[in-house]
């Protein structure tokens, strides 16, 4: 999602680099300066009306010229100088949007709206190539202004007449609890998914037994979420009216000593039941995780259904054990392929020396694969905070809410407040992870 | 758990006085499609360095794993000090034995000095003494701790990585080393440097050494005895300077080559062939403590007839014919 960050290079070698990376500085100039010519604003009547596009020209603003003038230095310059022009670039264009904003929507009703239009959006990519070159050159440094200049631009109120923050203003409370919602159901599944996914990554490169790991995980992903949706919903209700909540601890109680039994006897048999005990702790332990975390409480009612315990057919039980399984291949394939990474003379080395098999999975395999791991980590993070919008379909809340609303009632601005804040966080924690990746390597002594 | 392996009870006396360190007795080793080792029988002595040498794929590296039991034998048994390692603890025998293998296997993710103590971190050495060990392994082999202890492998050159594996299987001061073409990946001088280091060493230290290499000089040159391996089976198993000089069969004799008789130069100390100086000082010279090879390369490099030999302080003392260097190299065929 987030361009890929590799450390800039050394300081002997950037002349070496400058007419490589200057293609990636003008095609972001270049977009910025088309984006000019575009109209940025749809004014509207009403939230869910047709309307105007309007361009950033021609109603006695300066601030094209300016931002015109930003963007062609930001053509010529580079590195930590080229990410401050484009932090200024960001606060005209911030600027430029609120104002067009509020010269449009003056003298019309309080109902009208000034939707974002192509021009608008069309400047956000060139800020995210500029970004990318400036990056590329100078280093995190480069990057500091970009939030400084959001900063800025949100205490200056530049952006509170466009539509999604209009939007916000009439829905602020169930806004926060949303984004709690959400964020609270993605942590989970993340969690869940990497609790269940180390082991099972690990078991996936222990023998044949284990080959079928990968394809399931595999195959987990490509199933439609409202599929599962559409299976869960059964099974969970049934499970969650006909089944009382110390059945449920009893019986996985009594399975987890019949598996250990069973194991040696029957092996494929005791995977099976494992299994099937191991979703229904998974679907327990992710409702009540989610009930610690979430803004809706932690409810658990013994001597009664489960469904008072908080699994039902729809609501957080099946989003979480769906996001939880399309969590699941990330995490799995990094876990795999990080272990078989692990040089075999290490592993040799570390067997001949005496390291019993657990010694040598703590102290050699499992800290070389932890980057690659932590790859995973990211990719399950990232994803899940996307894909955690189709938990509204079901009944759980998030931001997908918005999405759907909007979509529904056809208001654009609405499904840009969902969306929006999702791509933002998507962001957000992709980049984190990869920084802390970055830097577990290095502390690893592995570059 | 050096101490059992020590203390073992049932010390096999040798006729001239040594014990059996190592003691392989119709070792096989099967695979599904293929046999590997074929019946071998050897007998390592205490305190001595055993080079297993013979072509690739022979069998070396597959005997050598049966010692720590990396691998099991099909067949047959493998002592250590009398007892059978099948029935030792396999972690507690493998924590009594130095490895080094030729990628080296160092943990890219631990320092040197990390890699250092590993085997004392594994016995549950204190914190202090460890540390204090590792760093004096490190001297010992020639990586001034101050400037090593704390690089990582991937900052370090080939010889240095290779001294830090050795640094490394001598840590916990274990009275067997298995050592796997330990000097196989670095570039030839380093690797000569490296020879003499850890002949030194093992002058020093008396460890029964298992030396695996497919090099015949380095064999020659470092070990007290060579064990000539063929398709998973023992060919001769003598001194370099019987092995050298009486090859038993045909396979041992083209293994060698044609430079076995100037190899087998390179073991005989000058001592013997020393003659007093005539009246002419010889022109040019080699050390006193070299071998009879450099004296003949001398030789050859300068032409004449007779080489001269110096002592510590480069005086020279005395002089070898060229006569009794062919007849030392031609002597028992
Ligand atoms: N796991 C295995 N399965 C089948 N054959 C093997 C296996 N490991 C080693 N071998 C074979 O055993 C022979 C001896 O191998 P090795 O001891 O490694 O030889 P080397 O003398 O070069 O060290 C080789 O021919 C090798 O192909
Ligand atoms: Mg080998």
């Amino acid at each position: 999602m987030a361009p890929t960050l590799n450390p800039p290079p050394r300081q002997g070698e950037g002349h070496r680099f400058r007419w490589r990376l200057q293609p990636i500085a003008l095609l972001a100039a270049g977009l910025g300066l088309v984006a000019l010519l575009l109209p940025w604003l749809e004014v509207k009547s009403s939230r869910i009306a047709g309307g105007t596009f309007q361009g950033v020209w021609g109603w006695g603003s300066v601030w094209p010229l300016g931002l015109a003038l930003l963007w062609l230095l930001v053509a010529i310059t580079k590195g930590r100088l080229q990410g401050l022009l484009l932090g200024f670039s960001v606060l005209a264009w911030g600027l430029l949007a609120g104002q067009e904003a509020a010269h449009f929507l003056q003298g019309q009703s309080e109902s009208a709206r000034a939707s974002l239009a192509v021009g608008f959006w069309l400047s956000l990519l060139a800020f995210y190539v500029g970004f990318f070159a400036a990056y590329r050159q100078g280093g995190l440094v480069s990057l500091v202004s970009l939030p400084v200049a959001l900063a800025v631009l949100i205490v200056l109120g530049a952006f509170n007449q466009l539509g999604p923050i209009m939007e916000l203003a009439s829905w602020r409370d169930q806004f926060v609890a949303e984004l709690w919602r959400h964020l609270a159901l993605a942590l989970t599944a993340v969690i869940l998914s990497v609790v269940v996914g180390l082991p099972l990554g690990v078991l996936a490169t222990r023998g044949a037994a284990f080959a079928w790991i990968l394809p399931v995980t595999g195959f987990l992903q490509t199933i439609p979420s409202l599929a599962l949706f559409g299976l869960l919903l059964p099974v969970l209700a049934t499970l969650s009216q006909g089944v009382r909540l110390e059945v449920a601890l009893a019986v996985l109680g009594v399975g987890l000593l019949a598996t250990r039994l069973l194991w040696a006897a029957q092996g494929g048999l005791a995977l099976l039941v494992a299994l099937s005990l191991g979703l229904l702790a998974l679907i327990l332990g992710g409702v009540w995780l989610y009930g610690l975390l979430g803004p809706d409480g932690l409810h658990i009612a013994l001597n009664a259904p489960l469904s008072e315990s908080g699994v039902r057919g729809i609501g957080a039980a099946p989003a979480l054990l769906a996001l939880t399984l399309y969590a699941l291949l990330p995490v799995v394939l990094n876990v795999y392929t990080g272990l078989r990474g692990v040089p075999e003379a290490a592993k040799d080395a570390g067997r001949g020396m005496g390291m019993s098999p657990r010694q040598l999975f703590w102290r050699v395999e499992f800290p070389l694969a932890l980057p690659l791991i932590l790859e995973g980590l990211r990719g399950a993070a990232s994803l899940t905070i996307g894909i955690t919008t189709v938990a509204a379909l079901i009944g759980a809340g998030g931001l997908g809410f918005f999405v759907l609303r909007g979509v529904e009632s056809g208001a654009n601005d609405m499904v840009l407040l969902g969306a929006i804040p999702v791509i933002g966080l998507a962001l957000v924690v992709d980049t984190g992870l990869r920084l802390a990746g970055l830097g577990l390597r290095r502390r690893l002594g592995i570059v | 758990m050096t101490g059992r392996l020590e203390q073992a009870p049932s010390e096999v006396a040798e006729p001239g006085g040594q014990f059996t360190a190592i003691r392989f007795e119709n070792v096989v080793k099967r695979y599904t499609d293929f046999e590997a080792l074929r019946g071998v029988n050897l007998e390592v002595s205490r305190g001595q360095l055993v080079t297993l040498l013979g072509p690739s794929g022979c069998g070396k590296t597959t005997l050598l794993r049966t010692v720590n039991r990396l691998i099991e034998p099909s067949q047959g048994t493998v002592y250590l000090n009398g007892q059978d390692v099948e029935k030792l603890d396999q972690v507690g025998l493998r924590r009594g034995i130095g490895y080094v293998i030729q990628s080296i296997g160092l943990f890219p993710h631990m320092t040197v000095l990390e890699n250092t103590l590993v085997v004392p971190r594994l016995l549950g050495w204190d914190r202090a003494k460890r540390g204090a060990r590792a760093r004096e392994m490190l001297a010992l082999v020639g990586l001034e701790p101050a400037t090593y202890a704390s690089r990582y492998p991937r900052e370090l050159s080939g010889g240095q990585a290779q001294r830090v594996g050795l640094a490394r299987a001598l840590c916990a001061d274990p009275p067997v080393l298995l050592m796997d073409e330990p000097f196989g990946a670095v570039d030839p001088p380093t690797r000569e440097r490296l020879q003499d280091e850890f002949l030194r060493l093992q002058g020093e230290l008396k460890k029964t050494v298992l030396f695996v290499t497919h090099d015949l000089e380095e064999a020659v040159k470092i070990s007290d005895r060579i064990c000539l391996m063929n398709i998973g089976q023992v060919e001769q198993y003598d001194t370099p300077a019987e092995l050298l000089g009486r090859p038993k069969t045909e396979f041992v004799r083209s293994f060698l080559g044609p430079s076995r008789t100037l190899l087998r130069l390179s073991r005989v100390p000058l001592d013997g062939l020393v003659e007093p100086l005539g009246v002419r000082v010889p022109p040019f010279s080699v050390a006193q403590t070299a071998m009879a090879r450099d004296a003949f390369s001398s030789l050859l490099a300068h032409g004449g007839r007779v080489v001269g030999v110096r002592d510590e302080r480069g005086k020279v003392v005395g002089m070898v014919r060229l006569e009794s260097l062919l007849q030392a190299a031609s002597e028992d065929e």
